[in-house]
């Protein structure tokens, strides 16, 4: 039983780095102009298709093909952003969400559209390593490998670089920073090709391990959204924190009980953190 | 003896007569079929719009009552033999507990806007993940069968659709009066929605109003649920506890025109022959181009029309009157 618990525990950070990878970015949009994108999911499903295409046709090692899932996706959140998000930017925010809430239902049917319900798996080799009585993948394990190096390397680039500080200003207020002189709407499109290229790196780790069909990217899409108000919106920190605990608690909970109680908990802890602490769990701490 | 009839009523009996009498035309079941879509999800959004429309507060989560009530029902028909008459009644009740405990805690701590929204999905879900945990009593993602008793009024089933139909049309104009009748409440729920500290101030109780909305939606939704169980006689978790039932009903109000009573109607008019015809004639050979559709029409709404088509017909015939 121990050991099982500690296995949870260990896919748990491991979800939680897949998580991190795709909630920061969702983050991020949310500090800089009060979104929650609905369609971020979808973002990372299409990456994943992209992957998947590439390999099947072209033979290209999935993980190779992140020099060209990054492209992708930072072409449709640039397109989202200018298209869609921009005409609304002054529009109520529940328009905002309804707005990712539509792009998100026809990038999925799109997909439905175009590629059907099938369930496809890239047949790659996978390593396995054994620690004492728990056998791991290797392939599971990069994402987590590679999202704690990109994390850091986001936080100093948001706080090191010009663009950054741009980024962080605006995220602070919007109107001081338009009057130092930040092109506000030049930010905006940077934050979303951002994000878009957080989730293109974690579709390229992803298509490996996970299946790809339409629905592929709703249940990170949606455990994003639930991360970012636990951890805090808006918070760099907490979307990070927030992703690892979030996704040991799904993992422990799912080997405990089952995989929709799991979730139904997820749930629970986003609604009780909505209720009784809306600022999160570092909410202080901004970008 | 002279029945007089008022000249200004004249359009209202027209459109009795057109509602009563189109039912009565001797056309295929389909035909049937769609009519009575279009008033049952005019029915929700109605219900939703009280909420969603006057008071401001957007719920992406109506599928949960519409899901309580549908199979609350079949369980106290399957298990107890109590008639679905009674029966979605009593599930309406526990759709009014199940509303106070998502809203309650929300409304009180002023979980608001966004914030609401993405409670209702969570909340939602959470009994999607339940109905699915427990698939010994609910049947998982399979659903359930309601047993066919062919031409039986008392236990809500008939072997004609236009029964059905009629049931659908009494529902609509239900809520249709309820939310024409409840007038101050309803210039309440719109102050709350302009500006919710200042309508406080001006002495409303929000917490209460937004309450007894969301009590008065989420009961005529779990009622719309119990329908919905009669008439398809099947319930999965991926239609009555589905996120894309939520947005659908939201849609079509949005769509219709969430600042005016008959906008969700409107709404529902114009989407649900679309929506319908293509997942029968399309849904085969094009699966998800119905729900494409629809995501197209909530980004050009939102877009290009936030009134919706009431908006836009109104703005055009108040700018006739000035000319």
């Amino acid at each position: 039983m121990i050991e099982l618990i500690i296995l949870a525990i260990i896919n748990g950070l491991i979800l939680g780095g897949v998580y991190a990878l795709v909630a920061v970015g969702l983050n991020i949009i949310y500090g800089v102009m009060k979104i929650v994108n609905f369609a971020h999911g979808e973002f990372l499903m299409i990456g994943m298709y992209t992957a998947y295409w590439l390999f099947v046709l072209f033979g290209i090692n999935p993980y190779l093909s992140v020099v060209l899932t990054v492209p992708v996706v930072i072409l449709v959140a640039v397109a989202t952003e200018k298209l869609l998000i921009e005409p609304v930017i002054e529009a109520p925010e529940l328009n905002q969400l309804l707005i990712t809430a539509g792009l998100s239902i026809f990038l999925q049917n799109l997909a439905l559209l175009l590629w059907k319900a099938d369930y496809r798996g890239i047949p790659i080799e996978i390593h396995n390593i054994t620690v004492g009585i728990m056998t791991i993948s290797l392939e599971r394990v990069i994402p987590l490998i590679v999202a704690v190096p990109i994390s850091i390397l986001l936080y100093l680039f948001l706080h090191k670089t010009r663009i950054g500080r741009n980024i962080r200003a605006v995220a602070q207020d919007r109107e001081a920073a338009e009057l130092m002189g930040i092109d506000v709407k030049r930010v905006y499109v940077l934050t979303f090709a951002l994000a878009g290229a957080l989730v293109g790196v974690a579709s390229a780790l992803l298509a490996p391990v996970y299946y790809v069909f339409p629905l592929a990217g709703t249940s990170f899409g949606v455990m994003s959204w639930i991360i970012i108000v636990f951890g805090g919106l808006g918070s760099f920190e907490g979307a990070l924190v927030g992703s690892f605990i979030l996704g040991i608690v799904e993992a422990v909970a799912g080997v405990l009980t089952s995989v929709e109680l799991g979730r139904a908990i997820a749930f629970v802890i986003f609604l009780i953190t909505l209720i009784a602490r809306p600022e999160g769990l570092l909410g202080r701490r901004k970008l | 003896m002279k029945i007089s009839i008022d000249k200004k009523h004249l359009p209202l009996i027209l459109a009795a007569i057109v509602i009563f009498g189109l039912p009565l035309l001797p056309v295929s079941p389909y035909i049937i079929h769609i009519f009575t879509i279009i008033y049952l999800f005019a029915f929700f959004s109605t219900c939703w719009n009280i909420l969603g429309g006057f008071a401001g507060t957007l719920s992406l989560g109506h599928t949960a009552f519409v899901g309580i009530g549908a199979y609350l029902t079949y369980f106290m028909f399957t298990w107890y033999g109590l008639s679905p008459w009674i029966g979605m009644l009593l599930a309406a009740l526990a759709s009014i507990g199940l509303a106070t405990i998502l809203g309650y805690p929300c409304f009180k701590f002023g979980v608001r806007g966004t914030y609401f929204a993405l409670a209702t999905i969570a909340f939602a879900e959470i009994l999607r993940d339940l109905c699915l945990y427990y698939r010994d009593i609910t049947g998982g993602a399979l659903g359930l069968y309601l047993r066919y008793l062919g031409f039986s009024p008392l236990n809500f089933q008939f072997n004609d659709k236009r029964y059905f139909c009629y049931i659908a049309i009494f529902l609509w104009l239900l809520s249709l009066f309820i939310t024409y009748r409840m007038k101050r409440f309803r210039y309440k729920l719109i102050a709350i929605r302009e500006d919710e500290d200042a309508a406080a101030a001006l002495g409303i109780n929000v917490l209460k109003e937004k309450m007894v909305a969301l009590w008065l939606s989420a009961f005529l939704t779990a009622i719309g649920g119990a329908f919905w169980l009669q008439y398809y006689r099947c319930i999965t978790p991926g239609t009555v506890l589905s996120l894309d039932l939520s947005i659908q009903i939201a849609l079509i109000a949005i769509f219709g025109g969430m600042y005016d009573i008959i906008g969700p109607t409107v709404g529902a008019v114009v989407l649900m022959p679309i929506s319908e015809m293509l997942r029968v004639h399309l849904g085969g050979t094009y699966a998800g181009l119905h729900l494409l559709i629809y995501g197209v029409l909530l980004i050009v709404v939102l877009l290009f029309m936030p009134k919706g088509l009431t908006g836009i017909i109104k703005k055009y015939f108040i700018r006739k009157e000035e000319e």
